[in-house]
């Protein structure tokens, strides 16, 4: 039994949906990829933007990856919990990606800025005509900025739907990678003007609000590598929906120690001090929120105080 | 003007998409008009080297004392050409190259005329224009260079126009 087999068939359908708008990501990423390393020339903008581009192709290789184990990988003997926490850890890697970005173009601004260095982008050769390199950078930038504001935006509903921290933090990193370009063309047009600080500064700006999106998921992902309580979908605060369960539990199983942990899209929930009952465990009972959502509770376990010990 | 957005339109009240959309509309056609407009005028020197050669009428070079005779005529060409396209006189001075480079990057030069390893370390902290002249391969390549100030764009883009064009003559025409 795989992972997947738990969800029900709507959720299934969306993560399949996810998983082909993933390899449409990576297909125009690619082709962004390559487009810019063809004109990047000197320009210190477009390297960082180039190498920002290349980083983004970690969230969305994380989730296909992850989604793939999670359909298709069986529980067994050496993973006796199947790969439900596979996930989590595509979150963490894409959220070092997210935060290794904006530290990068946060680094690289400020060193343009301290050294002052001006930025040579020259001219090419093309049909006959001397052509300036930074208009095929604009060009370069302008492609690079549709994409991810176009993939980004498709993420979002199904990651919502999905509860997937992985696919929310590939929206953030299409958002930066979009913000990036805009950065970038501004950059461009300033040092045609000749201000050879307008893109660095733009760049620093920028680099601020995708370091705070990092730092943000970096801290939702490693409280869930840690077994911490569920954290909010595009936050690091706790999540609503797993803090009324909590106080369901509580109500219901009262003195009990309720413990809630998340892995990947699922909660787990623990009822310390409390034997099981003796009747099957109506879940919806259990579950405060849209039934709908009745899914993310994977597990209800009830943990009987110890004889002598505390539970 | 033809964006303009009628008053009670369906669909385009203060605030929705479309509305928004037309004021981005709105926004957009200006820039674009801008745009089109400093095609020609961009990109500028920061340093204002272009500016400063059309009003002196004098292109300060620097000719670094290099392998006899090589690159010579090719450079010889290309002042030819930047005299012709620029209206201005260059004013030659000879030197080490490394000298000429620390004026070059302090502004007191425009152009250093120098034969240079393609490999050259000196290659991130100046420019350089195509090569006017090649001798030798591989490790051993040498090419004759005008190396110009970095970030001064519209001059780099001159020199590296007219250095085309002596290196291909047919290409430049």
């Amino acid at each position: 039994m795989t992972d997947a087999d738990r969800l029900p068939p709507h959720i299934v359908d969306t993560l399949r949906k996810a998983e082909r708008l993933e390899y449409w990501n990576i297909v125009w990423t690619i082709s962004i990829v390559v487009a810019m390393g063809l004109v990047m020339g000197q320009s210190q903008t477009m390297k960082t933007a180039w190498v920002e581009d290349t980083l983004g192709l970690v969230p969305p290789i994380a989730f296909l990856v992850a989604a793939r184990m999670e359909r298709r990988g069986q529980a067994s003997v050496r993973f006796p919990f199947g790969f439900e926490r596979v996930n989590g850890l595509g979150f963490f890697l894409a959220a070092v990606a997210l935060a290794a970005t904006g530290a990068l173009l946060l680094w690289d601004s400020a060193m343009t800025l301290i050294r002052a260095e001006h930025a040579t982008v020259g001219s090419v050769r093309l049909f006959g005509q001397d052509i300036w390199l930074g208009w095929l950078m604009l060009a370069a930038q302008l492609y690079a900025l549709i994409p991810p504001l176009i993939i980004g935006r498709k993420e979002l509903p199904l990651a919502e739907a999905l509860n997937d921290k992985l696919l929310h933090t590939d929206a953030l990193m299409n958002k930066a990678n979009w913000l990036t370009g805009a950065a970038g063309i501004a950059g461009i047009v300033g040092l045609g003007l000749g201000w050879w600080w307008a893109d660095s500064v733009a760049a620093a700006v920028i680099s601020v609000d995708i370091i705070n999106d990092g730092w943000k998921a970096l801290r939702s992902s490693t409280a869930e590598l840690i077994d911490g309580a569920p954290r909010g979908l595009s936050s690091p605060q706790l999540s609503e929906e797993a803090q009324a369960l909590k106080s369901r539990l509580e109500q219901r199983y009262a003195g009990a120690d309720v413990r809630l942990r998340e892995t990947g899209r699922l909660i787990h929930a623990e009822v310390h001090g409390v034997s099981s009952p003796q009747e099957p465990v109506d879940a919806r009972a259990h579950w405060p929120a849209d039934e709908q959502r009745l899914w993310r509770l994977a597990q209800l376990a009830f943990v009987p105080p110890r004889r002598g010990g505390s539970g | 003007m033809c964006l303009c957005v009628a008053e009670g339109s369906p669909g385009r009240e203060p605030g929705s998409a479309s509305h928004r959309f037309s004021i981005e509309m709105k926004a957009l056609l200006p820039a674009t008009c801008l745009l089109l407009i400093a095609c020609n005028a961009l990109p500028r020197d920061p340093a204002g080297t272009s500016e400063r050669i059309a009003q002196r009428h004098v292109i300060r070079v620097g000719v670094a004392i290099g392998a006899k005779d090589f690159g010579r005529a090719a450079s010889a060409r290309l002042l030819d050409r930047l005299a012709r396209d620029t209206g201005a006189r260059p004013q030659l001075r000879t030197g080490a190259t490394e000298p000429l480079f620390t004026d070059l990057r302090q502004g007191r030069l425009d152009m250093v005329l120098a034969p240079l390893s393609p490999k050259s370390p000196w290659a991130t902290m100046v420019a350089f224009s195509p090569p006017l002249a090649t001798r030798g391969t591989g490790e051993d390549q040498l090419d004759q260079y005008a190396v110009l100030r970095n970030g001064e764009n519209r001059w780099i883009m001159t020199v590296e126009k007219a250095a085309r064009a002596v290196v291909d003559p047919g290409a430049g025409q």
